[in-house]
């Protein structure tokens, strides 16, 4: 626990990323009356984000080495007087070096303590927090020696408690760096894959091993720490529908019995008090579909993407409540205010193929955008008529989050959405995730992290080319089917 | 009591945001939308989310208040109910009995309780009745002198000033303001010389309440004696008695809105009303009095606030009591903690009297997104405002933790909407939540009267000028170059 209680007010914060997150932080800033300065490669000079904030400034060429370059942002947050810096998710976010530098420079860091982040981005020492606080974890190895010793103690491993287990990065993270083997040889190739991987990586060729679950459901509670050692849940999030580890659909709350979301809150709980956490955190498990059994999966020390769908639901501004926190005020949302009836549900449009396995189809120009709106629709992108897609970034272009009065209207909700959301230009996610929706098992709640290998038929939709010459017919004629006059 | 009813197909008899905001529950629902409408309309954005589009006369207006035509353009689409949005025919009891006759569901009340309501007077009498306090008034006044002697005879009792109210106004229509009996003698001569269908149907007389707040109880009846209350909003600020700003839940003491949440329950189980309606009440918030207004009994414009903070459809809600569904949704499930604004961005000029901006273009439209934010509206970069209808162009309804959060949220949508093309309420509506007594939450019916430094804002065409620099070029107050790290 953090001993610093004295209260710090924010002036100005200086935003370490780029995209819809660094325009989702200044729209929470700005509503708290402080300023927000930006940052920018060479080929984000265009955009939406950098419009919006009081300052923007170019930090370099990029791409991406400029986000990721510590000194660099600690000068700029020095020269623009920045207060405080908030580094969103990915780049810098979870980099205990830039959390000390911030320190270091007396900077605010918007995020847990610099050792925080450090105990819980090693994996291996994740684990054993969640053991000391008594949350079951997968049956796992300590961080294995290079060579052979390695590879010996992970056969003996996977002997004695079976195939298939996963191999994952000790710095890794978020779904990445993970392997799975299935048998002896396969182990040995994966191993050697997965130290090389997590080198380039994460810059640490640690890994370990863990038992593997057969397509479990992959559920996080959200949690909120302050400075004065109070910490509350914002409830759980079901995040199974997964494409090689990383989430495609996000929803809030999990479809759990009571019983089992009370055991996973109090797990989290348990887990952050452990940690020393402070700030907005997310506590990850794999649950067993059947049995509901838990395990302890890792600690995000981040706002994740998905923080969206909590926020819809239970109608608390998170990166407020980060602001808060880093000023070192107490967290004030009494219990009973939190409810965690409804439904959200987030999908994220992205500029991808799907029907050629997701390939990024950046570099285009929006023709034409316009999102739906009405009831329960909730929008956080970067998209405008004229915006062209630098190709240099990942592709996300607008999460949508829809919220409902239960599962079958948010769905219903989202289908509608999906089905009126009018994007012309590149090839998106869209058809996709409307996909999903008419698929009865999601329809009937149903889905764990085998969702998308099990369910093939989710990619029999519209080709994306047919999809985007349906818009463009849409906006430019009438597109209704009969058109009577009514004789006057 | 009707049978269960299912719905497949419904036309909607109206024009605008209302229709689309309809659609996209039908769609939810998967039935199908049929929309009839005006050939000045036949371009328009709503039509072209409707499976089917009919078209029903030149216009403008006179075709949305038609009925034969309307029932017309349902049987010709083999559409089996009608959901009327609000305004136009919405509130008509003889379009509700033409959909009767017709065998077609009519999404809202039974005609009979329609044209109950629809008497201000029996309305009155009736509530007054279930125990429920209205504000002093008379009877319908007697034609003649002797209408205006029993006027004067109020206006001794009850003191000035007062409202001169038609039967079959309502909406902010059919109001006018009393202040003396000179003003009295003058206006109602002056109305009674009109012939006019709004003040043609007998007039009344009530009470003028100052410094009151303007209170709504939304609520839901299903056909099986359900009734269950939405919370509250304060529609207080308001021009002219147009409603310019909607918040919910009111910020009332707990004992006073339960007091209403009775009242209005009350009072619709007494009329027995079905369907989504809503009563309307002055309040003083010191003395702890409240005076029942008016029964609506339609969808009304702001019930996207009231659906932000509960989390219920009421569109959707409406189809289903239409059905005969009983109602599915416990009253501990309204959970109204937090705050939901509705400002309506018309296509007007605060600056000039909110004069309509008709026949103009909206060249650039990206409306604001992130949390809490709602639109409901018909624009799109290239639309044109058509002159011969209303000028409302988009509802934002924000939703936050608290008033001051909310509020904050509202400002900052408000800032970052860009809308290129014509004059708006935008900058109207940003200099309210720059107000003291708003921030405070401090509001009553003379709001707008009591602050005219609202009506001191730049000039909408530099805000213009300012969206369009926006995009033009970069906006941001410093750009900084490479050189200078």
């Amino acid at each position: 626990m953090c001993s610093k209680t004295v209260t710090r007010k924010i002036r100005r914060i200086l935003i370490a990323n780029r995209g819809e997150i660094a325009l989702r932080i200044l729209r929470t800033a700005k509503e708290m009356g402080i300023e927000s300065v930006v940052v920018y490669e060479t080929p984000d000079s265009d955009a939406y984000y950098t419009r919006m904030a009081e300052q923007a400034v170019f930090i370099g060429n990029g791409p991406r080495r400029d986000y990721l370059d510590i000194d660099k942002m600690i000068q700029v947050a020095k020269k623009a007087d920045a207060d405080a810096i908030h580094p969103g998710y990915g780049f810098l976010s979870e980099n205990p070096d830039f959390a000390e530098a911030c320190e270091k420079a007396d900077i605010i860091f918007i995020g847990p303590p610099a050792g925080v982040i450090r105990d819980l981005g090693d994996k291996v020492m994740a684990r054993e927090i969640a053991h000391r606080s008594r949350i079951p974890v997968l049956a796992g190895s300590h961080d294995l020696p290079v060579g052979d010793a390695g590879i010996e103690m992970a056969v003996a491993f996977a002997r004695e408690h079976g195939y298939p287990i996963m191999i994952k990065a000790t710095g890794g993270g978020g779904g990445r760096g993970i392997r799975r083997a299935d048998g002896d040889k396969e182990l040995v190739s994966q191993m050697r894959r997965a130290r090389a991987e997590a080198k380039s990586s994460f810059k640490n060729d640690n890994v370990y091993i863990e038992r593997c679950i057969d397509a479990p459901r992959h559920i996080e509670v959200q949690i909120l720490a302050d400075q004065h050692g109070n910490v509350i849940h914002l409830g759980s999030r079901d995040c199974s529908i997964q494409r090689r580890h990383q989430k495609l659909v996000e929803i809030a709350p999990a479809n759990l019995p009571e019983d089992v979301l009370q055991e996973l809150y109090a797990a989290a709980i348990r887990a952050a008090r452990e940690a020393g956490y402070v700030s907005a955190g997310t506590v990850e498990f794999l649950v067993d579909p059947k049995t509901h059994q838990y395990w302890f999966l890792e600690i995000n020390t981040r706002l994740q993407v998905e923080h969206t769908v909590t926020e819809e639901l239970v109608n608390i501004d998170l990166v407020r409540e980060q602001i808060r926190i880093a000023e070192g005020h107490a967290l004030d949302i009494p219990p009973d205010r939190i409810c965690l009836l409804g439904k959200a549900i987030q999908v994220r449009i992205n500029a991808e193929d799907p029907w050629n396995d997701f390939a990024p189809d950046g570099g285009k120009t929006i023709q034409m955008y316009l999102p739906t709106g009405g009831p329960g629709i909730r929008f956080d992108g970067i998209v405008f008529q004229g915006y062209r897609i630098p190709l240099e970034y990942d592709s996300l272009l607008v999460k949508m989050t829809a919220r409902g009065y239960d599962w079958e209207q948010t769905v219903q909700r989202l289908q509608r959405a999906l089905d009126y959301f009018l994007i012309a230009g590149p090839k998106t996610t869209i058809p996709f995730h409307r996909a999903i929706c008419r698929d009865a098992d999601f329809r009937a709640e149903r889905f764990d992290t085998s969702y998308i290998e099990t369910h093939p038929q989710i990619f029999e939709f519209p080709d994306p080319e047919k999809e985007v010459e349906n818009l463009r017919n849409f906006i430019s004629s009438v597109y209704t089917t009969v058109i009577f006059p009514y004789v006057y | 009591m009707q049978k269960r009813k299912t719905i497949r197909k419904i036309l909607i008899a109206n024009r605008g945001e209302i229709v689309l905001r309809v659609i996209r529950t039908i769609k939810e629902l998967g039935l199908q939308t049929v929309v009839a409408y005006e050939k000045l309309d036949k371009d328009a954005y709503f039509i072209r989310y409707a499976e089917e589009a009919i078209e029903i006369g030149e216009g403008p207006i006179t075709d949305y208040l038609d009925i034969e035509k309307m029932i017309w353009a349902a049987k010709q689409t083999g559409a089996d109910a009608i959901h009327p949005g609000y305004g136009f025919l919405s509130e008509n009891p003889d379009f509700a009995e033409a959909c009767e006759k017709a065998g077609i569901t009519f999404i809202g009340p039974p005609s009979w309780v329609l044209r109950y309501l629809s008497n201000k007077a029996a309305v009155r009498h009736m509530v007054e009745h279930s125990g429920v306090p209205t504000i002093p008034g008379t009877e319908l006044l007697s034609p003649g002198e002797r209408g205006l002697m029993e006027a004067m005879r109020f206006g001794k009792k009850h003191d000035y000033p007062l409202m001169i109210k038609a039967t079959a106004g309502g909406g902010g229509r059919g109001v006018r303001r009393i202040k003396n009996e000179m003003d009295l003698m003058k206006h109602l001569i002056y109305i009674r010389s009109q012939s006019r269908p709004l003040w043609d149907d007998g007039v009344f007389i009530e009470k003028c309440l100052d410094s009151v707040r303007h209170i709504e109880i939304p609520i839901l009846a299903d056909q099986h004696g359900n009734i269950i209350h939405l919370g509250s909003l304060d529609g207080s600020i308001q021009r002219r008695h147009q409603k310019l700003v909607e918040i919910a839940p009111a910020n009332l003491s707990p004992g006073l809105l339960d007091a209403l949440y009775w009242a209005s329950i009350r009072a619709a189980r007494a009329v027995g009303y079905v369907n989504a309606g809503s009563l309307e009440f002055l309040v003083n918030p010191e003395t702890e009095e409240f005076w029942f207004m008016t029964f609506n009994r339609r969808l009304t414009v702001e019930h996207p606030a009231t659906e932000e903070l509960t989390n219920v459809d009421i569109v959707r809600e409406q189809i289903r009591i239409a059905e005969g569904h009983p109602m599915q949704i416990p009253q501990a499930r309204i959970k109204l903690s937090g705050k939901a604004i509705q400002v309506r961005i018309n296509a007007e000029d605060p600056l000039r009297d909110f004069q309509p901006e008709g026949d103009k273009t909206v060249e650039l439209y990206l409306p604001p997104g992130g949390p809490g934010i709602r639109l409901d509206g018909i624009v799109f970069q290239g639309y044109r405002i058509p002159s011969e209808y209303d000028p409302l162009l988009v509802k934002l309804t924000v939703r936050g933790y608290d008033w001051e959060q909310t509020t904050r949220r509202l400002r900052k949508a408000l800032d970052s909407f860009l809308l290129v093309g014509p004059h708006t309420t935008i900058p109207f509506y940003r200099a309210v939540c720059n107000e003291a007594d708003f921030r405070n939450e401090r509001m009553d019916t003379h709001y707008i009267m009591k602050h005219p430094e609202i009506f001191q804002y730049p000039s909408v065409a530099d805000e213009a000028a300012r969206l369009e620099s926006f995009f033009m070029e970069q906006y941001t107050a410093e750009f900084l170059p490479a050189n200078w790290l």
